[in-house]
């Protein structure tokens, strides 16, 4: 498995180190702005960083490294284990430097809430991963549109459902720690089922099952 | 008694415009098997099927004598070497990064013996992969086979496009690596030629179909060319005959020896023209 995340950070290097550069320019100077970690410049950069692994796994299919990949002993839960870690491991990396950059700014204060950001970047995670294994590149990316445009409807509320009011109702409500908490274990049983769906459908792609 | 490093029996995929039949193959061990076909005749997809690398719709293959479907089968992947008529690195890697990748990969693998590769086929080590010609790639991919220390190799076209000296000092590797102790080659190409060469046995797929499966040498004393007019080639047994070409001047025909006169006379025939005609024989 780490052979593979070796073999990504080969390929996504650059990216790594241009998003990762920009994001604590951004941070350095948001920093500055009272409640900048809602603001849209502040969620931009990290939804690119989190698509470096979605960006690897098309890498992956452009280089047919998956067919190749099939006639090793590597096998499926271990490409997609590690395609995880990258997306994690660009997840801590981005909290990393926006902390850093954020308390560098502002000489020592407490620089700028990085939770909001690094909450996005596993949500985009979880839920760009899986359509991309099931329905390849292209077909990937109008699936995980199409899922995060339903949630913005329903963000808007068209129907009065008031599902997005209630919710942070319901978290103002509530008790410390229990929404933080709570905001913890939806994301990481998002991602678990995700991980889950992402096995299943890579190896049945793998073995051409989709084709 | 030679013991088959792999045994495919009955083994079968569908696609929606593609099916291979029911294919049955024995690789024994010590030899080069070479795979011919026309484009899309299954050579790709039988080698595929061999590493359980597709879902297949039937029929069972073994690989050193175990199930490729069972959870053995899983690590006997260390001991098969395969190159892909595909590229699969990316091209920004360089051929050492590529080594390092290998070394997580294979538990088996040699780095000294990769590194000798890359100097016995010239490859530079830092160069990144988009830089290759294709010559380069398929040595890259085939120094990458044979460093994890494998007892059966499995190329797919893998001296496709190349130019004869590469060629040439390709086929020399396959044929080294095949006389090992317990080693096995299956090749698979539409360079006749390169298969004439250093194979032992012969089996030609045509639309998905095992058309024949024979050891090489068998296959060229059994099969001649026939050179006559068309009057003369009526007068021969029919069944002599497998496939023919008009010209002008006459008529050339792949005539099996067995049912032909022992006056008549036959010329040697090379394995292309073997394939030529028999792939005709089954348009007629």
């Amino acid at each position: 498995m780490l052979a593979l995340l070796r073999k990504d950070l080969y390929v996504m290097k650059s990216y790594i180190l241009l998003y990762g550069v920009v994001w604590a320019i951004v941070v350095g100077m948001l920093a500055w702005i009272p409640d900048a970690a809602g603001s849209p410049p502040y969620f931009i950069l990290p939804l690119l960083l989190a698509t470096i692994a979605t960006s690897s796994i098309d890498a992956d299919e452009r280089w047919r490294w998956d067919g190749f990949a099939a006639v090793t002993p590597l096998g499926p839960g271990q490409v997609v284990a590690a395609k995880y870690l990258l997306a994690y491991g660009v997840v801590a990396m981005s909290v990393g430097i926006g902390a850093l950059a954020g308390w560098a700014s502002t000489l020592g204060k407490s620089g700028l809430d990085m939770r909001p950001a690094a909450g996005l970047m596993l949500l985009v995670t979880a839920t760009w991963l899986p359509p991309h294994y099931r329905f390849g590149r292209s077909l990937g990316y109008f699936c995980v549109i199409a899922l995060w445009g339903v949630w913005a409807l329903l963000l808007l509320n068209p129907l009065g459902l008031e599902i997005a009011g209630a919710v942070l109702k319901w978290m103002e409500d509530a008790p410390d720690p229990v929404p933080g908490v709570s905001v913890m274990l939806a994301l990481a049983g998002l991602n678990a089922g995700s991980a889950f769906l992402s096995v299943r459908f890579y190896t049945r792609r793998r073995r051409g099952c989709y084709d | 008694m030679e013991s088959n490093i792999v045994e495919i029996r009955g083994l079968t995929k569908r696609y929606h415009d593609f099916t291979l039949h029911d294919l049955d193959l024995d690789l024994p061990a010590g030899c080069v098997l070479g795979l011919v076909g026309e484009n899309g005749a299954g050579k790709s997809t039988t080698i595929r099927l061999i590493m359980d690398a597709l879902e297949r719709d039937g029929g069972t293959v073994k690989v050193f004598g175990v199930d490729n479907q069972s959870k053995a089968f899983h690590s006997l992947k260390e001991d098969v070497g395969v190159v892909l008529d595909e590229t699969f690195v990316p091209e920004v890697i360089t051929a050492k990064q590529l080594g390092k990748i290998m070394a997580g990969t294979y538990k088996q693998w040699d780095q000294g013996a990769y590194e000798g590769w890359l100097e016995r086929f010239k490859l530079p080590g830092n160069k990144k992969f988009k830089e290759y010609s294709r010559g380069m790639t398929m040595k890259l991919a085939i120094a990458a086979a044979l460093s994890h220390h494998a007892k059966l190799l499995l190329l797919d076209e893998a001296t496709g496009g190349l130019d004869p000296m590469v060629r040439e000092e390709l086929l020399e590797v396959f044929a080294d690596f095949a006389a090992q102790d317990g080693h096995a080659v299956l090749l698979s190409s539409h360079i006749v030629s390169d298969l004439e060469r250093i194979c032992d046995y012969i089996a030609f797929l045509h639309r998905g179909r095992l058309k024949l499966l024979e050891e090489k040498d068998v296959l060229l004393d059994r099969y001649g060319i026939l050179k006559c007019t068309k009057e003369q080639l009526a007068n021969v047994p029919q069944d002599a005959v497998h496939g023919k070409r008009v010209g002008t001047y006459g008529v050339e025909a792949l005539v099996d020896r067995a049912f032909m006169p022992r006056d008549a006379v036959v010329d040697r025939a090379n394995l292309e023209d073997i394939i030529l005609y028999l792939s005709k024989e089954d348009e007629k």
